[in-house]
């Protein structure tokens, strides 16, 4: 049930983010000097911001503008993780020495400090924040497959399976990391992608970085609104709201994917 | 050309601690060649090694006539053997592909006592009886000369262990050899055709029956199975 509902949730957001998608960018950034500071009424349905901007559009399309680059940022932590975490674990020796010096040293970086540096280094996008994230995020997504690699890889399961013929490429590929790693996978990057969102958030107010004013994302609603609402005004608060549900959600929904062996 | 296994060696190591020494035995088609032996004598070690499935942290050398032969496995745990996340159907289907039998799903399910509805089962929705007869079937589809058997009736009820095991013994054909490890000398007595008696890692008795065991382990073992009859 708590599994169903995370899922409803999170097909929610993505579809919020994909309508986002679909609406043009101005829409969100288009400033009307005659109508700042509105409340809630038919026309703008979260009010307006000091610059006259609607909230509810600007949140569905920064809703739109961060989700996608967590999804990115899932996808590079994900291909990585899962390349060297599987390489560690399968092939173990020279293979995970070196791997694991590798993951070890990216580990030691803060990953706040990495996301930081590199967009200090390559730019301020959304592009580079996907990426950085990503690879901030790729020691503990291969830490956690390599570690699932190596116990399927004794198990019991395995070893008959390749004793009953089954061919290695479909033992490594079909059993151990489609059908042995999947869950793991899906639960760390459920982990990144809203930990993307709050890092986001984070970077917005702490020093408008990552997805830069006037595109609009949650973190840039939260850094504008923050400090000049009240709990009864809703641009304050939903965007707050909508980011602490899809980290919720993720997180029921990461619960719900754990497995008792799992690390 | 025969189908008999010979162990020319077999030497498994934990470092430079010698856990398993076995030499010149054979596994003879038609027959169920029991291993019995106390807690830590080698017995699941030696099966492990011939089938391949040793740990990485163990070192072994074995050596048989004919060199690397294909062997079916059944291991103590059958549950966990299983795939859990495939039907039993795709799981012998898979075992069938591989080795090239021209048997259905249901012709083997049905060889060991199964229902076609047990086909669309996944192992979490097997007993353990279910469990073992599944991986037995696996084993015989693989179509191979030898089955390595390692205490197959653990966690099973004394009914259960009858059938297994007279499952196992209808099995076992002029074209396959069971090679069956056991604690319980109950079971081995009527049922194997020959007993390897190990202990501290080397076979240091062979008989034809429990009857003509004399060794002292033998008699040991002997002595803790009730309704044996004592040297």
């Amino acid at each position: 049930m708590r599994r169903r509902a995370a899922l409803v949730s999170l097909t929610i957001v993505l579809t919020v983010a994909l309508i986002g998608a679909l609406m043009p960018e101005m829409a969100a950034t288009e400033t009307r000097p005659n109508q700042t500071n509105l409340g809630v009424s038919w026309a703008f349905w979260l009010g307006t911001d000091r610059h006259g901007r609607a909230i509810a559009t600007r949140l569905v399309i920064g809703l739109s503008n961060g989700v996608w680059p967590a999804l990115g940022a899932c996808t590079v932590a994900g291909v990585l993780g899962l390349i060297s975490g599987t390489a560690r674990g399968w092939l173990g020796g020279f293979a995970n020495t070196v791997l694991g010096f590798l993951t070890t040293v990216l580990a030691t970086i803060p990953r706040y400090v990495l996301v930081l540096v590199v967009l200090t280094i390559w730019g301020d996008s959304a592009l580079w924040l996907a990426l950085a994230a990503g690879l901030a995020w790729t020691p503990s997504v291969t830490e956690a497959v390599s570690a699932r690699v190596e116990r399927l890889r004794h198990s019991e399961n395995i070893l008959a399976s390749r004793i009953h013929g089954v061919p290695p490429w479909r033992l490594l590929l079909v059993h151990t990391v489609w059908f042995g790693c999947r869950k793991t996978v899906a639960r760390q990057l459920l982990g990144l992608f809203s930990a993307f969102l709050v890092l986001e958030a984070s970077l917005a107010y702490i020093g408008g970085l990552g997805i830069r004013e006037p595109t609009p994302s949650l973190g840039n609603l939260l850094a504008m609104q923050w400090g000049r609402g009240t709990w009864n005004d809703p641009r304050f608060w939903v965007p707050a709201a909508v980011l602490l549900f899809i980290v919720a959600s993720t997180r029921a929904l990461a619960h719900q994917l754990e497995e008792p062996a799992d690390v | 050309m025969s189908d008999a296994l010979t162990i020319d060696a077999v030497d498994v190591r934990a470092g430079s601690t010698v856990l398993v020494d076995v030499q010149d035995l054979t596994i003879h088609p038609g027959e169920m060649t029991a291993v019995v032996g106390p807690s830590g004598s080698g017995k699941t070690l030696l099966l492990r090694a011939l089938a391949g499935v040793l740990p990485p942290s163990l070192s072994y050398t074995v050596q048989t006539t004919p060199p690397r032969p294909r062997v079916a496995w059944m291991p103590q745990d059958c549950m966990a053997a299983l795939d859990p996340l495939r039907t039993v159907s795709e799981q012998l289907a898979q075992t069938l592909l591989t080795s090239g039998s021209p048997d259905t799903v249901l012709q083997t399910l049905e060889a060991v006592g199964l229902r076609a509805a047990d086909a669309t089962r996944f192992p979490s929705q097997l007993s353990g009886g279910m469990a073992q007869r599944v991986v037995l079937a696996q084993a015989l589809a693989m179509r191979v000369h030898t089955l390595l058997v390692d205490e197959p009736t653990s966690g099973l009820d004394p009914l259960l262990t009858q059938q297994i095991l007279d499952l196992i013994a209808a099995h076992t054909s002029p074209r396959l050899g069971v090679l069956w490890v056991s604690h319980d000398l109950r079971q081995v007595h009527g049922r194997a055709h020959r007993i390897w008696v190990m202990n501290a890692g080397t076979v240091i008795e062979t008989a034809a029956s429990a009857d003509t065991l004399r060794s002292d382990v033998a008699r040991a073992l002997l002595v803790q199975t009730p309704g044996m009859p004592q040297i």
